[in-house]
């Protein structure tokens, strides 16, 4: 099954990243991550259109909880 | 115009500028607030967001679109949101998008033997092809008979039937409410989407947890959506409904189907800050989906090779056709793991952002999506994003691009019509579920993106995009994806501007070189400004001023067709309103809404510039006129009509000049001069032919305008008034459908008193005279009868193509029906926040009531119409 290989990779990477130092990280080192463009979304009102475009014609929409509407049916 | 002693901003606000900027800096650290820790999504902004697909042709086999009357789909978007913190510890997120689709897509795909059997047949539809002996699909050729057999040739090609559905607009509202403690975050949300076949609601739930000193922070949500379908079928008439006859009733005269369907979905994500210039989000989500979760508008070819058939000398097999509505199953489990890592590029100051999404569900559908964009500053406020994507599905189990059964054809017990296929027995057929959806084949699809975008000062920004992507089978990943038939392209171009609510707040508190404050007096200023359906009202004070602004203008008809000041009834609209023909459909209602933002700059203390564009939305709904009183008068109606006629999309771009004539000590005259260039579309075309919509819903004039306006204004104590001369000017013959629009003229009178610091409610009276359309839409070339020939024994009727007129089907079709003069009166009010984190924002809204109108022709009458308008100082 590679869904199983694929949970198993991630579990391993979110394992990673939760031991990648837990020593704090004092405000003044975060100036970069508080770049704009750093943010883990850039433009979301523009991500939100190419969702609703990518449902109406991929297969791969849904599975997330940000509930939208729309048929998509075209 | 000097501030007045009241006009100066509470001191206060004055005192400890560079603490307040530092705090509001430290807020938008990741990790010191709530959701994602993303700084982005912690702003106080309002963007508005403009998006256009398209597609490219698909292979029809040497049919082109042209030919067969058909676009590809198009769809133009227009989004506004708006987030910001409300109180100390809540945080609101307003939506409103709306989308307007058009042009055909794929209804199914059919062997293209089964076209060439139908030409040769002379069918209206596929009904048969033929296979050789070893069952391959074959292409006939009937001349070719040498008394024993026929000539065939192998033809592998699949190929789909297009279809043209009427253009439909697409509402959705939505908005969440977060409270935020020191360390998570919870908050609720809801909206609704709809649109004329489909009516959604949702509501979802979430929240963070931030922990490890905040550098970890967990999310968690979960969602309802409840969806109400209520599909016409006319555009798969032809189609076998057997398996939904339940779901179908009649409504307004179309067979219609209804179905509802049940989402219910939850996510968890981890966001972790792994050092000071990386981080990364894992998550996973499930979606459980339930109900009807066909799409009503696709259907599937079934072919039946009956085994005992009988086979002639040619060894020549003919399968037997039947399409019918798709069939999904009942419920979807879909599950979503991804990942989402940003990277800091020190020496570049360079962003690196890679996504990878995992897909998986019980349809048999695994996907994967790798998406990487580079973020590069340029200096000066300018980013460059080059980016690119990789998508790869394999296909649900119950799809193909048709569905071959090796029985004979499964008919229903009953009587026998001749020309008419009989109904199928679903019972009898091997399998439940079969979908010719492409978005359930096997594909790939890679694309590649790039966007430009630009901080101005005080926190505005623009971005502009585009990409191009190509969807072909034979990008599927390991291979095995769909054949070539259902291969396309597309692009998208998208323009976004954001604006951070909260930056004339700062900006206000940054001492100017003069000791005094950036924005001081400016808030009664500009609550002295013209009601919010005068445009062009305002110099700006000095050079390099900056102002952006928007207006909404949602204009109202309805209420029955006016005809030289009294009510028309049905008899009269049919015999008078189409010109020199007869009318079988009026309008019922319309509505237009017109988005416009404002870019204005100041070019001295006398001279303004003003860049617009608009965003344009036109719905009318049509109704039948009295169906007796059109037998009567033996008019045959049209084959198939839409009842709403839509169009949505990008209107005119102008760009105005003003200039101070006069300022004395209250009171100022200026004089506009305007251009607008024709980039709104005037060749908007009904579903599925080459007779134009409205005249009253393409989306801009097609000419280029001249726009000339003389305002003047004045103020005293609280009170304030204007007037205001404007006109348009066509300065072209006509347009590139064949017509100019009626030029225009306008006088305004206002008068408005300020009740509170931050406070103002208008009056107005308009007046409007609105020129009629000159010329016609083209005429277009179209088969006609023009005489009979005798072949043989028979007798065929000769067809020409010759130039036929746009089609009247009512007074929305006629010239004889456009313009006239109008009065109103408008009631406004005012405001200009005049503190905390939205100062400075200044928001209108005026109710326009008409009081008289002469029309020409037959015109609904007007209901009313709704201005709002925001605009900010940069």
């Amino acid at each position: 099954m590679p869904d199983t290989r694929f949970r198993a990779a991630l579990l391993a990477l979110i394992a990673a990243m939760l031991l990648s130092g837990c020593a704090p990280l004092h405000p003044w080192e975060r100036g970069n991550l508080a770049k704009p463009h750093m943010a883990l979304t850039t433009n979301s009102g523009q991500a939100a259109m190419k969702t609703h475009l990518e449902m109406s014609r991929e297969a791969a929409s849904g599975g997330g909880a940000a509930a939208g509407g729309g048929c998509g049916c075209n | 115009m000097a501030a007045t002693e009241r006009d100066q901003p509470p001191t206060a606000l004055k005192a400890p500028g560079a603490l307040r900027a530092l705090t509001a800096a430290a807020l938008a650290l990741p990790g010191l607030m709530a959701s994602h820790g993303v700084a982005a999504e912690d702003s106080n902004e309002a963007t508005l967001n403009y998006h256009h697909y398209a597609e490219g042709e698909r292979d029809l086999e040497g049919r082109t679109y042209k030919s067969l009357n058909l676009r590809p789909i198009e769809v133009d978007s227009l989004a506004l949101a708006v987030r910001n913190t409300l109180a100390d510890r809540w945080r609101f997120a307003l939506n409103y998008t709306q989308d307007t689709w058009s042009g055909a897509t794929p209804v199914l795909s059919v062997p293209q033997a089964a076209i060439n059997e139908q030409i040769v047949s002379g069918a209206s539809a596929p009904l048969a092809y033929l296979t050789d002996s070893k069952h391959r699909p074959v292409d006939v050729d009937p001349d070719s008979f040498d008394g024993q057999k026929f000539k065939t040739a192998e033809d592998a090609r699949l190929v789909h039937l297009m279809a043209s559905a009427s253009p439909e607009t697409r509402r959705q509202v939505d908005g969440r409410l977060d409270y935020g403690w020191d360390r998570a975050s919870l908050g609720v949300g809801g909206g609704v989407s709809e649109e004329p076949d489909y009516h959604s609601g949702f509501l979802n739930v979430g929240g963070t947890f931030d922990f490890n000193q905040k550098r970890t922070t967990l999310a968690w949500g979960s969602s309802y959506t409840v969806s109400n379908i209520n599909a016409s079928l006319d555009a798969n008439a032809a189609a076998d409904w057997g398996a939904y006859l339940g779901y179908i009733r009649e409504s307004r005269g179309h067979n219609t189907l209804f179905g509802q369907r049940h989402d219910v979905g939850a996510t968890l994500s981890v966001t972790h800050i792994i050092d000071k210039n990386s981080l990364i989000e894992a998550g996973m989500g499930y979606t459980r989906s339930s109900g009807f979760l066909e799409n009503p508008y696709k259907a599937t070819m079934l072919a039946f090779d009956d085994p005992n058939q009988f086979v002639d000398a040619s060894g020549l097999r003919t399968v037997q056709l039947r399409g019918v509505l798709e069939q999904r199953p009942g419920s979807r489990d879909q599950f979503n793991w991804n990942v989402r890592y940003v990277d800091y590029i020190a020496p570049l100051d360079a962003a690196l952002h890679a996504d990878y999404r995992f897909y998986h569900d019980d349809w048999g559908i695994n996907a994967h999506t790798i998406n990487l964009s580079w973020h590069q500053p340029l200096g000066g406020g300018w980013m460059l994003v080059p980016g690119t994507r990789y998508y790869s599905q394999s296909r649900a189990d119950f799809y193909a691009p048709y569905f071959l059964f090796n029985q004979e054809y499964p008919a229903m017990p009953g009587p026998i019509f001749p020309g008419v296929p009989r109904p199928l027995d679903f019972s009898k057929l091997a399998r439940r579920d079969f979908s010719s959806d492409a978005r359930l084949s096997g594909f790939g699809s890679i694309g590649g993106e790039l966007a430009v975008s630009r901080e101005f000062s005080k926190g505005a920004k623009l971005e502009i995009g585009a990409d191009y992507s190509v969807h072909a089978g034979s990008l599927k990943l390991g291979g095995g994806g769909e054949k070539s038939f259902a291969d396309v392209d597309s692009y998208v171009v998208y323009a976004t501007l954001a604006m951070d609510l909260s930056a004339p707040a700062l900006a206000g508190v940054l001492p100017h070189a003069d000791g005094e404050t950036a924005d001081a007096g400016k808030a009664p200023l500009r609550l002295r400004r013209a009601p919010a359906g005068v445009q062009w009202d305002h110099l700006l004070a000095a050079e390099g001023d900056m102002e952006v602004g928007y207006h909404f203008n949602y204009d109202m008809r309805g209420n029955g067709i006016q005809h030289g000041g009294r009510r028309a009834g049905d008899t009269e609209i049919i015999t008078s309103a189409c010109e020199d023909t007869l009318c079988s459909l009026t309008p019922r209602d319309s509505d237009t809404h017109v988005s416009t933002v404002d870019f204005m700059l100041g070019l001295s203390p006398r001279a303004t510039m003003i860049l617009s564009a608009d965003y344009v939305n036109h719905d009318i709904a049509l109704r039948d006129l009295d169906v007796d009183v059109q037998d009567a008068l033996g008019i045959i109606p049209p084959p198939r009509v839409s009842y709403t006629r839509s169009a949505g999309g990008l209107g005119d771009v102008s760009l105005h000049f003003l200039y101070g004539l006069v300022e004395a000590s209250g009171h100022e005259v200026h004089a506009g001069l305007g251009f607008s260039a024709p980039t709104g579309s005037v060749e908007k075309r009904l579903a599925g032919s080459r007779d134009f919509s409205a005249y009253d819903s393409q989306l801009g004039s097609g000419t280029w305008d001249f726009h000339p306006s003389l305002t003047y204004s004045g103020e005293l104590l609280r009170f304030a008034w204007g007037t205001q001369l404007s006109g348009i000017k066509r300065m072209e013959a006509s347009n590139d459908a064949g017509y100019r629009l009626g030029d225009q003229f306008q006088a305004t009178t206002w008068g408005s008193v300020r009740l509170t610091d931050w406070l103002s409610a208008s009056i107005r009276g308009q007046y409007t005279n609105q020129g009629g359309v000159h010329g016609r839409f083209d005429a277009h070339a179209a088969p006609q009868v023009t005489g009979t020939r005798l072949v043989g024994a028979e007798t065929q009727e000769v067809f020409e193509y010759v130039d036929t007129p746009s089609a009247i089907y009512g007074p929305m079709d006629s010239t004889d029906s456009t313009g006239g003069q109008s009065w109103d009166v408008g009631f406004g009010v005012n405001a200009v926040v005049p503190s905390g984190l939205l100062r400075g924002n200044r928001v209108s809204v005026e109710w326009l009531e008409p009081v008289a109108d002469h029309f020409n022709g037959y015109q609904l009458e007007r209901q009313g119409s709704l201005q709002l308008r925001w605009d900010l100082p940069l």
